[in-house]
């Protein structure tokens, strides 16, 4: 049974995310860059949407949280933080013990060793970009790179948040470690609302999950080491 | 089951293994010359041990002593190894970004990119043209082929250090 600390610590973490949201979707709104807003012409209604005979009741409109379609909008952020949550704790499930090996490799003095291994494999990803578009026909691959490589954000996150989560564990008492991998993706959604420097923060995870993946090598027991093959 | 023989059973293993008093590894043995049960007893277990000693180990791999030496020999890479090379990874990112015209010029590169691939992919199912190759630049080239190269090298150096975080 979770200890009060516990649903104390999940409900202010998703309170918090909720604020952030609203507060990005209202007052910090501007400071984002909108580049897919259609231009509005002036005087121009839009239609009003068709009736639709098989809803029972009628048409919910609830407009004080803003719309719900659109970038930047309130549900907009929560959908995202959502879908960080969902894709991170399924990558958790599907590959515990590999994620656990890298889990167990996280430590504060090893995290500017990760942070450059992430920033050398960003570079490395975007070189390789180039040299494969300019061979033209190996411009397939490139897909597949970029897809290693948020496979790879992924993985990292995923070990990222687990051994913030055991982290959590050892404050607050005994948890399901999915419950403190979720506490630790909730404080990741929370840093990542935070307006202006929240992207930033997204940002310098991510690298660092990527990082954190190719080092060692998606948890592989043995990391890089070739000695299986002199046998 | 007399309470003298739990007792004598309960120190078999110690007088096997030696670890005995001399007093009580003489009553001990007086009693296993009076009770046959217990003498079973000695004789399983002073066999075990007998039986373990005469088996022979196996053999090492031959590679066994070199990959352990490998291992623990192996140099140490220091942090201007490991961060070194950064520097030069940022240098020719600068260069390279100052040549597409900044941060702008590199996002409708890779917007570039994703839309030739999405033109090929049309192209692959017959709904559309075959995109145009894109002409190449030299210097562009070389900075990245450079940047490949550092980031590959300074990766490999990194990994290095991967097992060590453990």
């Amino acid at each position: 049974m979770l200890r009060w600390g516990w649903l104390v610590l999940l409900t202010g973490l998703v309170a918090l995310a909720l604020l952030l949201a609203w507060a990005d979707s209202t007052l910090f709104r501007p400071a984002f860059p909108q580049p897919f807003e259609p231009p509005r012409r002036t005087g121009f209604r839009p239609p009003a949407p068709p009736d639709l005979p098989l809803v029972p009741f009628g048409r919910l409109e609830f407009r004080g949280l803003g719309r719900v379609g659109g970038l930047y909008t309130f549900w907009w952020f929560l959908s995202m933080g959502a879908g960080l949550i969902l894709v991170t704790l399924g990558v958790l499930v599907a590959m515990p013990l590999r994620i656990r090996r890298a889990a167990e490799r996280v430590r504060p003095a090893t995290l500017s060793l990760v942070l450059a291994a992430g920033v050398a494999t960003v570079l490395l990803g975007l070189a390789a970009t180039v040299l494969l578009r300019v061979t033209f026909v190996l411009l397939s691959f490139v897909p597949v790179v970029w897809a290693i490589t948020a496979f790879g954000i992924v993985f990292g996150m995923a070990a990222l948040v687990l051994a913030f989560g055991r982290w959590l564990r050892s404050l607050l008492g005994p948890a399901p470690p999915l419950v403190g991998a979720l506490a630790g993706l909730l404080v990741l959604v929370d840093l990542g609302l935070v307006p202006v420097a929240g992207p930033v923060i997204l940002v310098v995870v991510a690298v660092t999950s990527l990082g954190l993946a190719v080092l060692t090598r998606v948890g592989s027991p043995a990391g890089w080491s070739l000695e299986e093959l002199n046998w | 089951m007399a309470a003298v023989c739990m007792h004598v059973r309960d120190q078999l293993e110690a007088l096997v293994d030696g670890e005995l008093g001399d007093e009580r590894a003489v009553e001990v043995r007086g009693h296993l010359a009076d009770c046959a049960v217990c003498r079973a007893h000695h004789a399983e277990a002073s066999s075990l041990p007998s039986r373990l000693a005469a088996m022979s180990s196996p053999e090492p791999s031959p590679a066994l002593l070199g990959g352990v030496l490998r291992r623990v020999q192996r140099q140490r890479v220091g942090p201007l190894g490991l961060f070194g090379p950064l520097a030069v990874e940022v240098v020719l990112s600068v260069v390279a970004l100052w040549y597409v015209s900044g941060i702008n010029g590199l996002s409708l590169l890779v917007q570039r990119t994703a839309a030739d691939v999405a033109a090929m992919a049309g192209w692959g199912v017959g709904a559309g043209d075959l995109p145009d190759p894109p002409a190449g630049d030299v210097f562009l080239l070389l900075v990245c082929g450079l940047l490949l190269v550092t980031t590959l090298y300074h990766l490999s150096l990194l990994s290095r250090q991967g097992p060590r975080l453990s």
